[in-house]
């Protein structure tokens, strides 16, 4: 029998969101089951979204057509480009958002989708047969059958909430943990591990002295993260900036024992670059003073997220070390901060498309899978999500390269290397980097959106109109031509070699300002703004790119060898069996992932390659020599 | 596209004849271009198979030779692309010419050790008892072995690119610090914090290269010179080697002024015979500069033959003088100790030919490493990636991301050399095994 929902997303979170958005927008009656229907598209941390690595896969999923980057512009609040002292590789959009605005608009969104439907409900187990999922149970005992599970549990599988010598099984800070479905994945014998993260106490912007704070104000010309987005909707606020001071650290240091992280409760890894006050005071013991920003969850609420101090300390200490700091003197704490430890599942159980290997149709997405960051899970929801639909329409699953976008970084790093503290994105990780830029996710990904039929064709065809305004504009830049003794009469700097030049070459240089460029060849005053600006972006880092696609080819040639499915690596003699259990445990898909594990050396993945070549050349001579080199018994 | 290479596939030096490989898709071209056709003609590809005599030229139209060409259609090839063998005369002018035209054709390269090999891998032409032959030599032997082939760089050598990958990490996680967390990083302190860091990693690749240079001017060919006393007998020795009078022998004491060399093919190795100019104290200006001249080409040659009758003289030389050199008595044909060498009646020829013959060919296996120079080739690239950081950060012309572009190049080289990253990179190391055009 046909089951009536064909996927089943569990979770509201940015995962299960973008997961049950994209699925049912795509064609595939979906059901999205939660703890909490009011929570769907809830910021449970700092109310905000982008960044650095982070903005650039709000816009890959926005050019994929998700839709955290739409919600996200209609509720920011404070919208900043960071770093945009430097190049554009590596500035990334950022918005405060309205935390209320943000639930209120997702919601409505989902609301809206005909295929969509969302029940609120626990779940406590899959239903599995031959290593196949086939629907999930729910606390009330019943079943709901399906084709295709994509879980998005998020800190909730057994949560356990960390405040001082206090401890509490939770999921958030004021819902219910999910034990019952986490006891029931560890009996599946799933590899799964625990992490930590935290969260700052949340503060009342009443009791704060905000006269005497610094402040950061949004950008006057906004960033946003859609390439939908016309205009800002809400008004911009600023965020105040104040720094913790020798008696915060004083105070944290004499009390440090009281600290869930360093009492000996939480053993499990946090994440190291996001630290709590705590690791800050201690282990950077020579910094003097710690920067926190005062963010506003929303245009009309009092609650401000301090961003900077996430701790575990008791209450009292809470509220002793925060008063010790300027313009906080006599604030009152909303909320506590506090740490949470939860289950997650090795990744690198995980085929890149996001589906168990060990189970037929499940899919996981976000912190379940060691992430942390709305960013981070809205990317692999919608992954998940569109490889879902695949899987269910018996299609080849979609899996975005390292040098398409972030989400393949973030994808293929999960998948082959696992995670030892909660995973976030930084522009570092991308090898790519300089070709993966947040201004052109666009020209990277609409296709493939295109192709999946994600992105309407509204959205294409603006997508295409902006491709051939910037190839218009660059056969115009082409032309205007100019000799180098000419141009440094007009006051451009430029050697005096007597090369020719065009104003391609100039706009090119990040100190030619582009409004100068237009005076000088009038003609090109027809070109947008816009448009120029992202020729100017595109023919920025020409030769690295240039030599960056050499690199990618020859890359690409490399992992053209797949390793077959069922490669029985005992077949190969001197793999030592460390580097055997990695590759039976990731089975990578072919080389070039094989070499991304962590303690590949390059004997055993050369081993690994002639294997597979003569595992390729026994095929094509039909297996005759089959037995003559794998002896009686073989697993070909 | 697969490239189109070429290589010498027979040893270097004088020998009857050589074979030049081409193989990949401008073959056919390329030979075009070499037999002076304008355009690759029809008798050239309905020729295939089959032997041609030819005459060779140059892009500029020059006869540099006349030789046997034959043709290899693809799929039927040993490589599996289209493929030719040029077989030419042995001679080091013939061969430099011939593939420095098939190197300025553009189109062409020299071909990496094993490519030929790995092409045929690649394109499945290899039978699988072959592709056998080759797992055996990595798979079916212990795992030490293993280990030692693939482990080409001695640990000195590999702990020295650790240590320069791991300053250059340093340096670049300070950059990358500075662009992911930029709130906390001022990168104006940047240039200060890295310049020290960097200027010793150029010193050390200098270095290093510098080091490499020596090395590989041993593959030029071997020098053995021939020492002794005036009259001794190191021009007719060298006579008798060359078989037809080369230097002027005399009975007259500093007849041999000059440094006379005879080029000499040992078994297809190339060496050079040195007859210095007699190695003893003199008034005389012009025979002073003689044996100044002398010693320093006698300490730069790989061996030395020293003619004496008292091993105790060899200090008064006054010139180095190592273990792997060779003591012989001069005058071999008169009655005395052994082991002797005459010049007069060829006695202890093949005794002194095989003794250097053993000791070039230890050396070529040492020295013809090809990783080497691949090894150079990185090293050289990375001391250009670092000139080009160090001119951005001098002009304070830089944005952060493209100094770490730089410096990820770096790291991505010294991966190489280690072979940590990519398999192909490995898998030619394992090809290196095999010689230049096989």
């Amino acid at each position: 029998m046909k089951p009536f929902y064909e996927i089943l997303v569990v979770g509201g979170g940015h995962a299960g969101t973008e997961a049950a958005y994209i699925s049912s927008k795509m064609g595939i009656r979906t059901l999205l089951i939660t703890n909490s229907v009011s929570k769907i598209g809830e910021l449970s941390c700092n109310p905000a979204i982008g960044g650095l690595g982070k903005g650039h896969l709000v816009r890959e999923v926005d050019a994929l057509g998700g839709i955290m980057g739409v919600v996200a512009d209609a509720s920011g609040i404070q919208f900043r480009l960071l770093n945009k002292s430097k190049g554009p590789a590596v500035q990334g959009p950022r918005t405060q958002i309205d935390r209320q605005e943000y639930k209120k608009i997702i919601q409505k969104k989902l609301n809206k989708i005909g295929l969509l439907t969302i029940i609120e409900a626990e779940v406590i187990d899959l239903v599995v047969k031959d290593y196949s999922v086939s629907g999930v149970i729910l606390g009330n005992s019943e079943i709901i059958y399906c084709k295709s599970v994509i879980l998005t549990t998020g800190t909730f599988l057994n949560g356990k909430i960390h405040i001082g010598d206090k401890s509490y099984s939770g999921g958030r800070s004021e819902d219910l943990a999910s034990i019952r479905l986490a006891n029931r994945l560890r009996e599946m014998n799933l590899p799964m591990g625990r992490l930590k993260t935290g969260t700052p106490p949340r503060l009342d912007s009443k009791t704060i002295n905000w006269s005497i704070l610094e402040k950061q104000y949004a950008d006057v010309k906004p960033h946003y993260f859609s390439f939908s987005t016309k205009k800002t909707r809400l008004k911009q606020i600023a965020c105040h900036i104040t720094f913790t001071n020798k008696k915060t650290h004083e105070i944290i240091e004499k009390n440090i024992n009281k600290s869930s992280i360093y009492n000996g409760k939480i053993l499990s890894a946090g994440p190291r670059y996001c630290p709590s006050i705590e690791d800050k005071v201690i282990r950077f013991s020579e910094k003097e003073s710690h920067q926190i920003f005062l963010e506003p969850e929303g245009l009309n609420s009092d609650v401000i997220y301090p961003n900077g101090i996430s701790t575990s300390l008791p209450e009292d200490i809470q509220e002793k070390y925060i008063r010790s700091i300027k313009a906080l003197e006599t604030v009152k704490i909303l909320k506590l901060g506090y740490a949470i430890e939860y289950d997650y599942v090795d990744p690198r159980s995980l085929k890149p498309s996001l589906e168990m290997k060990a189970l037929k149709g499940l899919f996981l997405a976000g912190q379940i899978n060691g992430t942390t960051g709305y960013e981070e899970a809205a990317s692999q929801g919608l992954i998940a999500g569109i490889n879902s639909v695949m899987f269910v329409r018996s299609n080849e699953p979609v899996i975005i390269q390292r040098d398409q976008g972030y989400i393949g970084v973030l994808i293929d790093d999960l998948v082959t290397r696992g995670v030892k503290e909660p995973y976030r994105m930084f522009t570092s990780r991308a090898e790519y980097r300089l070709t993966l830029r947040a201004d052109n996710a666009d020209q990277r990904l609409t296709q493939l959106g295109s192709d999946l039929g994600t992105i309407d064709s509204n959205r294409n065809n603006t997508f295409l109109n902006k491709i051939s305004k910037i190839k218009k504009a660059k056969s115009l830049l082409k032309e205007c031509k100019i000799t180098p003794s000419k141009a440094i009469k007009l006051g451009l700097t430029v050697k005096q070699d007597g090369k020719i030049r065009s104003a391609l070459d100039f706009i090119s240089n990040s100190k030619v300002p582009l409004k100068k460029i237009q005076t000088l060849w009038p003609e090109l005053k027809c070109i947008e703004k816009s448009i120029l600006l992202q020729v100017a972006h595109d023919v920025r880092y020409d030769i690295y790119i240039r030599r960056q696609k050499v690199e990618i080819e020859e890359t690409k040639k490399n992992s053209r060898t797949k390793i077959p499915e069922n490669f029985d690596y005992k077949l190969i003699n001197g793999l030592s069996n460390e580097i055997r259990a990695k590759l039976e445990l990731i089975r990578p898909i072919d080389l070039l992932q094989a070499s991304r594990i962590d303690g590949m050396t390059p004997a055993a993945l050369t081993l690994v390659h002639l294997w597979i070549k003569k595992y390729s050349g026994v095929n094509r001579d039909n297996g005759n020599y089959e037995q003559h080199l794998y002896g009686a018994k073989s697993s070909f | 596209m697969s490239a189109t290479i070429f290589a010498l596939s027979t040893p270097p030096g004088i020998s009857a004849v050589s074979i030049i490989r081409i193989s990949g898709p401008d073959t056919f071209r390329a030979v075009g271009r070499l037999l002076g056709l304008k355009k690759p003609c029809k008798m050239v590809f309905s020729q295939l198979r089959k032997v041609h005599l030819r005459k060779i030229f140059s892009i500029e139209g020059r006869l540099l030779d006349e030789g046997l060409v034959i043709l290899f259609k693809k799929g039927r090839s040993f490589t599996g692309e289209d493929m030719a063998e040029l077989q030419l005369h042995g001679s080091h002018i013939v061969i430099k010419t011939v593939l420095e035209s098939l190197t300025s054709l553009g189109y062409a390269r020299l071909a990496k050790p094993g490519e030929f090999t790995k092409k045929a891998l690649e394109n499945n032409r290899l039978s699988i008892s072959e592709v056998e032959g080759l797992s055996d030599l990595l798979v079916a032997e212990t795992e030490a072995q293993q280990e030692q082939a693939l482990n080409i760089y001695s640990g000195s050598l590999s702990k020295k690119i650790n240590s320069w990958k791991e300053r250059t990490t340093k340096i670049l996680s300070s950059v990358e610090a500075a662009i992911d967390f930029s709130d906390e990083v001022n990168s104006d302190s940047l240039v200060n914090g890295v310049i020290h860091d960097l200027k010793i990693l150029e010193t050390e690749l200098v270095e290093e290269k510098e080091g490499f240079k020596s090395a590989e001017s041993i593959r030029g060919g071997f020098e053995v010179a021939l020492v002794g006393k005036p009259n001794v007998g190191k021009s007719t020795l060298l006579n008798g080697l060359a078989k037809r009078k080369l230097a002027i022998t005399s009975e007259i004491t500093g007849t041999t002024r000059d440094i006379i060399e005879l080029r000499y093919n040992l078994d297809g190795l190339p060496v050079t015979f040195l007859d210095t100019a007699g190695v003893r104290h003199t008034d005389d200006e012009v025979e002073k500069i003689g044996v100044s001249n002398s010693i320093d080409r006698v300490n730069n040659s790989d061996v030395r033959v020293f003619l004496t009758n008292d091993k105790e003289e060899i200090r008064s030389f006054g010139v180095k003088y190592v273990k792997s050199d060779i003591v012989l008595r001069p005058k071999g044909d008169l009655p005395g100790s052994e082991p002797s060498i005459s010049g007069k009646t060829g006695k202890g020829f093949e005794v002194l030919l095989e003794t250097l013959k053993k000791t070039f060919s230890d050396k070529v296996r040492k020295a013809s490493n090809i990783t080497r120079t691949r090894h150079l080739e990185k090293i050289i690239s990375c001391l250009d990636h670092l000139r080009t950081i160090r001119v951005y950060m001098e002009e304070k012309n830089y944005e952060d991301e493209i100094i770490a572009e730089e410096l990820r190049t770096i790291l991505r080289n010294f991966d190489g050399l280690l072979g940590v990253v990519n398999t192909e990179e490995i898998l030619g190391e394992i090809f290196n095994s095999f010689c230049i055009g096989k």
